[in-house]
């Protein structure tokens, strides 16, 4: 077995994986307003528009989870399952920011819609 | 003694199938120790949540490598199990899907470039692959897609973490087939 040496496969996998990273950011830009949405199970069960959000709210979602949301972020405070990893999550403050919680299936996203951009066709 | 014609089909290298069963059951103990201590250090460090340096990838790549696919599949649905049973279905779900698509690409990788590419490319490559894996299974699993918000992350995590682990293997593995030339193919 010879040494193992960096090799120009090894340079072209990181130019390309650099490449689709740049490509994600540029691909999201930014956006003119930012919505907070709580989907379960892939129904969004909340929406507002965060710019519109005065005061400090606390949302009970049906499936035991505690949504935080204030002027200009949103967060989970508690929910029933074991891993607390959504928690850890911390605030989502700009647009693209997403949090999961997996076993209780909740996903909160911060949503940036763009004037004049393709419709979303992935989602 | 193993007969002539056994040693035709193990030609590649020198392991017996009882001896490749117990170096998989080596390695897939290793890579539950390595994500076990993964977590202890990941409890130190800044990590956004979901994000982890993936140093048990370093035994599945080695076992890929010298024992081949079925082996590396072994230690990803074992690896799954104890997930599994550790922190639910869900995670089991998630651990299998991330896994799977990671030693297929390692395996391609192998077939395909292993004269062009060290450990460096292809860890960065399966790094990739089994986040995006995992983006896959939690998305399928919370009914919505998650990946246009989390691919940045998992895609700058995979760079960085798959380089180390990549770094690694690159060091060790001349090492240990130098304390165990059986392993060696070449």
């Amino acid at each position: 077995m010879k040494k193992l040496s960096v090799k120009k496969g090894d340079i072209a996998v990181l130019a390309l994986a650099l490449i689709a990273f740049a490509a994600v950011l540029l691909l999201r830009g930014s956006p003119n307003t930012v919505t907070a949405e709580v989907s379960i199970n892939g129904k969004t069960v909340f929406s507002s528009d965060l710019n519109k959000i005065t005061e400090k709210e606390e949302i009970e979602l049906e499936n035991g989870v505690i949504i935080g949301i204030e002027p200009g972020k949103i967060y989970f405070i508690s929910s029933p399952c074991s891993g607390k990893d959504c928690i850890k999550f911390g605030e989502l403050l700009s647009e693209g920011q997403t949090a999961v919680c997996v076993p209780s299936k909740t996903v909160i996203t911060l949503k940036g819609e763009k004037k004049g951009s393709i419709p979303d066709a992935i989602s | 003694m193993p007969s002539a014609e056994f040693m035709k089909k193990n030609k590649k290298n020198n392991l017996t199938p009882a001896g490749k069963t117990a170096l998989t059951g080596i390695l897939a103990a290793l890579t539950l120790a390595l994500s076990f201590i993964e977590r202890i250090l990941c409890a130190f460090l800044p990590l956004p949540p979901g994000v982890r340096p993936g140093l048990s990838n370093v035994a599945v790549m080695f076992s890929c490598s010298v024992l081949g696919l079925p082996f590396a599949l072994g230690i990803i649905i074992i690896k799954a199990g104890f997930v599994f049973l550790v922190s639910g279905a869900y995670a089991g779900m998630i651990s299998l899907s991330g896994g799977f698509l990671s030693v297929l690409s390692i395996w391609l990788l192998l077939k395909l470039f292993s004269k062009k590419m060290s450990f460096l490319g292809i860890s960065v490559a399966s790094a990739v692959m089994h986040n995006f894996g995992q983006l896959i299974a939690a998305s399928l699993i919370v009914g919505s897609a998650l990946y246009m918000y989390l691919l940045p992350v998992l895609l700058i995590s995979a760079i960085v973490f798959g380089s180390v682990t990549g770094i690694l293997l690159n060091a060790v593995l001349p090492q240990i087939l130098r304390i165990a030339p059986k392993l060696d193919k070449h």
